[in-house]
């Protein structure tokens, strides 16, 4: 992790844009991909995460991390929260390259949330059939990851003509019930993948934004 | 004294009952389990003092902090005692904190066997969707969500086609921020079949549903989702109904040798009590309630672990107060009013009079009720008949026997004092819970006039 943030910050100066560039970014969603691509990369959006709170009635106040293409990383902590604020730096090619490769997996990007929650619900109701001891959480976050997986090194098993091919991930609970049915393999992929998020998120060199 | 118009009889009878429940629980989450109940850790379908312990994990953060308000929620849940007006904007509460004690309060309720009266986080949904009332998704394998006419989420009009309502309702109101004198399953229900007429759903005791029905700043502790800088720390009756329906055994009819009496019981720093709290980063990113159970037969599970998790980086207050006893805005309120004053007031003979009573039922709105009016005068006491006439009597007449209804200032009484005898006049609403023929003043307020020559 030492390694993970290298290039000089000019955080500062790209946030100051920031909010014009957003609105080139969304101008540019409709393009095909042939004009996208010359596209500078701190504008092109690689993948966000968000961790959704249960508990809380303020639906927006989440932690979330939006990585760009460029490396460039922004992270959000509600105002909740003991670091709260919005944070940024930039992640090591490495680091990113590791990220894209654990995020386009083809057991991640053909993640079927529907078919595994129905596996999850077999598994329930078979705890219940074989009499076993019965497990529940409440109020567990779901974490949702958007990934565009046409906008870096390319993924397979994927419409490689549309650039804003968006391939998202929600999952309610993960940490319990990858914990507690470890016979859904690909929740083990997602916990892993947010290791890489959570340390993203607790780096030092993270630089406030203001 | 004159009689008295018989209005006041359609008061007593009908007043403003707000036409709109208990909760639900864990394990009673799919159409095989629909109808389950859950009952805390301990019960196995004898009737006793069940004695749940709690304890916090000695290796917690906080440790210290979090003692009295771990003990203010397990008072709350011991004493079982339903309010109003439970959402409370608490300045010592900073904008960006969220109080520790309405949180464990509501993770308590999971751990003794409660689950959200709303569909919640756990249904995959987001945003207003999440408050509709806990169901299945029924035969078409999803939600139908329609919030009716009236546009609320979660109220008793909401259209849900074939999703299988989970919610246990009171019969006789569908209405979750009332409460009935008995609670089994001859008040409650989860069929919908029982619901009250032109009543489409189960309505939950979301705020926004508590605010349709003329209860400001109330919810449901069980209700998912708080908002930073309120503390929700005493219950409502939706909560208290839930967790009683449970400890009306596995019968399910109270007063039955199967019924229990759930003690919390708090045992300090240990890892070895029914349900251990403590600061856990890696099991929680807020605060999380882990439970396990067992079947105790093909309707009944019971917890047989709890385990609540909360996060360390969250901005958390910790009560250093220990909490009211009993919570404040629990029961009926009557007032009467002379002239629109309460309390004393002086007028002469040549002034007209006009009585007006108002009742707020509180959480005790349909339940049964008796309610007197007595008039003490300087030459006599008179009580307010059946026939609603004030009749001398050194024996209290009852006015009218009944339900506990909505009454909003109705005037009584509108009379000019030419023909009243000087002197101090007392008159007193008293409402009784009960119907036993006894005037025991349960609820009371009294306005004294001193009439001049």
């Amino acid at each position: 992790m030492t390694q993970l943030f290298q290039r000089p910050l000019l955080t500062l100066q790209i946030f100051s844009t920031f909010r014009v560039l957003l609105g080139f970014v969304v101008l540019i969603i409709n393009l095909p991909a042939s004009y996208a691509e010359n596209l500078p990369k701190s504008e092109t959006i690689l993948v966000h995460f968000e961790e959704k709170q249960s508990s809380t009635r303020d639906l927006n106040e989440n932690i979330t991390v939006t990585i760009f293409a460029d490396g460039y990383v922004k992270v959000y902590r509600p105002s909740y929260h003991k670091k709260s604020g919005t944070f940024s730096g930039y992640l090591d090619p490495v680091m990113l390259n590791q990220l894209w490769n654990q995020l386009t997996t083809p057991s991640l990007i053909n993640f079927n949330e529907a078919e595994i929650r129905h596996r999850l619900e077999m598994a329930k109701n078979q705890q219940k059939e074989n009499t076993l001891p019965l497990q529940r959480v409440s109020d567990a976050p779901t974490i949702i990851i958007d990934i565009y997986p046409n906008r870096y090194t390319l993924a397979t098993n994927i419409d490689q003509n549309n650039w804003n091919t968006t391939k998202r991930i929600t999952w309610y609970a993960l940490q319990w019930t990858a914990e507690n049915f470890p016979e859904l393999e690909e929740l083990h992929e997602l916990i892993e993948v947010r290791k890489l998020f959570e340390n993203i998120l607790e780096h030092s060199e993270l630089k406030p934004l203001n | 004294m004159k009689r008295i118009n018989t209005i006041i009889l359609l008061a007593f009878t009908y007043g403003l009952m707000p036409n709109t429940t208990a909760g639900t629980f864990l394990f009673a989450e799919d159409n095989e389990t629909a109808d389950a109940i859950t009952h805390p850790q301990g019960y196995h379908g004898q009737g006793t003092n069940l004695i749940v312990t709690v304890g916090i994990a000695p290796s917690s953060l906080h440790g210290a902090e979090t003692v009295l308000p771990i003990q203010n929620a397990i008072n709350t849940w011991n004493q079982l005692i339903p309010t109003l007006g439970n959402v409370v904007n608490d300045e010592k509460i900073p904008f960006n904190h969220f109080d520790f004690e309405s949180v464990v309060l509501h993770e308590l309720g999971h751990c003794l066997g409660l689950s959200h009266p709303n569909l919640s986080s756990e249904s995959g949904l987001s945003g207003e969707n999440r408050n509709y009332t806990q169901a299945t998704r029924g035969a078409n394998n999803r939600y139908d969500l329609n919030s009716g006419n009236d546009g609320i989420t979660g109220s008793n009009d909401d259209l849900r086609n074939d999703d299988i309502n989970l919610h246990w309702f009171r019969r006789k109101n569908n209405n979750p921020f009332t409460i009935a004198e008995r609670i089994d399953i001859t008040t409650y229900s989860r069929d919908l079949g029982d619901l009250p007429a032109g009543h489409t759903f189960a309505a939950n005791g979301d705020r926004a549903v508590a605010s349709l029905l003329g209860y400001q700043n109330t919810e449901t502790v069980m209700q998912q989702g708080i908002i930073a800088g309120e503390a929700q720390r005493t219950l409502t009756a939706d909560d208290v109904a839930t967790l009683k329906l449970a400890m009306s055994g596995l019968d399910r009819f109270a007063g039955t040798p199967d019924d229990y009496t759930l003690i919390l019981e708090f045992i300090g720093f240990t890892d070895n009590a029914d349900i251990v709290i403590s600061f856990n980063n890696n099991r929680s990113s807020f605060a999380v309630c882990e439970t396990r159970a067992e079947p105790l037969n093909a309707k009944h599970f019971a917890i047989t672990r709890g385990r609540i998790y909360f996060n360390a980086n969250v901005q958390w207050h910790f009560n250093d107060l220990p909490s009211p006893h009993p919570p404040k805005l629990s029961y009926p309120n009557p007032t009467i009013t002379a002239n629109n004053q309460t309390g004393t007031l002086q007028l002469s003979r040549d002034d007209v009079l006009t009585l007006t009573i108002s009742l707020d039922p509180g959480v005790l709105l349909g339940n049964p009720a008796e309610y007197w009016m007595r008039a003490i005068t300087p030459t006599e006491t008179f009580w307010l008949s059946d026939q609603f006439e004030f009749i001398p009597s050194s024996q209290p007449i009852r006015a009218h026997a009944g339900e506990f209804s909505m009454i909003n200032q109705f005037i009584i009484m509108k009379s000019s004092l030419k023909a009243m005898q000087p002197g101090d006049y007392s008159i007193t609403f008293a409402v009784d819970d009960n119907i036993d023929g006894i005037a025991n003043g349960t609820f009371h307020n009294t306005v004294n006039i001193r009439v001049t020559p």
